[in-house]
């Protein structure tokens, strides 16, 4: 099956006053079309900041690529411009955050946020409804 | 005791109406609407806003309530009391002091208002960029701010008032060089504060560029302290120009303001103290409807302090 992701020898460290903080440190692996994959780990071992790094969403500085590739649809993330992943985020990869009393803006509605996305993916229209159907 | 009996059917599951259970109990209210209804709750604050409208009102109309111009001077009835002629007396020039205080008013009012709104938007916009992009850009950008802000305000209002000439826009002007300093390190600090917000992170993840999470997610957030500072901002812009007035270098003839008032009935304070005491009595008023407004919008908008 066609190999969708592919992290290589990914290390992410933070500088912080005291010292460099090696928050992932060497991780490989990969993943294919129609396959789940799991990360499991203890608390602080680097799961989130992985998943951020593949995203690109850790700020810079403090935090800095040590080394590796992020492979995504034969393109290499971390050599991509701002720009270029702000039509990937959303668009070709999804988030969903851990706390939903914190990932959400108390400012705005809910619908407001939900598609926030669609909107500026979809070329859908602020002033049109958008129908959102889903099924438990 | 008496005993019960008790059948199968005691211990039959009771039925749950999933769809009536999952309904929202109570209305959804958004966080203005819930701020404002807190607010309403603040009995000195919306005396303060009855004030204020009260004030715009006479700011508005006040002026040609009594029938009289305030630059009209008859000089065969000046420095005279409170009267049914003259609500306020008149002045040494015969000039009707209520006219002239709700012009005046008009004037004092324009100059903090145009003055606090100019230093909302510098501020805003100088804060949230800063802030949000930290680093470098935060760096030359605070530096910038610093060095303007220990600029002598008085220095900057002469040195102006050389080059444009005394006037009520030089006077804004000066106010706003130095004046928006302050709403800026307010949302600096506060966008700071957020910007590692996960809710920044979630719509980031979506796709959303720079000025989105700026305009659109923190600004928003800060709006409070946003507020609050600028009801602050106001009553001082409004003080300051009556300061300046005060000195001579504030709104030049025959317009009047509160602060030119003051400084022309204080040479005659000691007989005629009714002059000195409408002028001054509307900028405590002012200062004081601003400040319990400031006082409880603080209240309403702090998140922390809902009930
Ligand atoms: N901005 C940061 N600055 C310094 N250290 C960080 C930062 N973000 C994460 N870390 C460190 O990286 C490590 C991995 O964190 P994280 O990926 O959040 O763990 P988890 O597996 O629980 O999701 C932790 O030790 C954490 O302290
Ligand atoms: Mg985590």
């Amino acid at each position: 099956m066609k190999k969708i992701l592919s992290v290589q020898n990914l290390s992410v460290s933070f500088d912080t006053y005291k010292s460099e903080v090696k928050a992932v440190r060497d991780v490989s692996f990969d993943l294919h079309e129609r396959e789940t994959l799991a990360i499991v780990g203890e608390s602080g071992s680097g799961k989130s900041v992985t998943a951020q790094s593949i995203m690109r969403l850790i700020p810079m500085p403090p935090g800095k690529f040590v080394s590796g590739n992020i492979i995504f649809n034969e393109e290499d993330l971390i050599q991509k411009s701002e720009k270029q992943m702000e039509s990937i985020r959303g668009k070709e990869i999804g988030m969903i955050f851990q706390d939903p009393m914190t990932s959400l803006n108390p400012t705005m509605t809910i619908g407001k946020q939900i598609t926030e996305g669609l909107i500026k993916h979809q070329n859908m229209n602020k002033k049109k409804p958008i129908y959102l159907e889903w099924s438990c | 005791m008496s005993q019960q009996q008790l059948t199968n059917v005691d211990f039959e599951p009771l039925h749950i109406d999933h769809a009536e259970s999952e309904k929202i109990v109570g209305k959804s209210t958004s966080y203005w609407k819930d701020a404002w209804r807190r607010f309403r709750k603040n009995k000195l604050a919306l005396t303060g806003i009855v004030v204020l409208l009260f004030l715009g009102f006479m700011a508005a109309f006040g002026a040609d309530i009594s029938g009289e111009n305030f630059r009209d001077n008859d000089l065969m009835s000046t420095n005279q009391a409170p009267s049914s002629d003259h609500w306020f007396g008149t002045d040494n020039l015969g000039r009707d002091i209520f006219a002239r205080t709700w012009d005046g008013a008009r004037i004092s009012l324009f100059i903090g208002l145009t003055a606090a709104f100019l230093d909302l938007i510098i501020g805003i916009i100088w804060g949230a960029i800063s802030g949000y992009f930290g680093g470098k850009v935060d760096e030359y950008m605070m530096r910038i701010a610093d060095i303007l802000s220990s600029l002598p305000y008085l220095l900057v209002v002469i040195l102006l008032m050389v080059v444009m000439g005394q006037g009520i826009w030089t006077m804004i002007i000066a106010m706003v060089i130095t004046g928006w300093i302050n709403m800026a390190r307010i949302v600096r600090g506060q966008v700071m504060q957020l910007r590692s917000e996960e809710y920044v992170l979630a719509s980031k993840s979506l796709g959303a560029g720079n000025s989105r999470l700026l305009f659109k997610h923190l600004v928003p957030n800060t709006l409070g302290p946003i507020l609050v500072t600028l009801t602050l901002t106001v009553p001082n812009a409004i003080f300051t120009e009556a300061f300046l007035s005060f000195l001579g270098l504030g709104v030049p003839m025959p317009d009047s303001s509160w602060g030119v008032m003051t400084s022309e009935a204080l040479g005659s304070f000691q007989y005629f103290p009714y002059q000195l005491f409408f002028p001054a009595f509307f900028i405590c008023l002012t200062m004081l409807a601003f400040n319990v407004i400031g006082d409880g919008l603080r209240d309403a908008l702090d998140p922390k302090d809902r009930k």
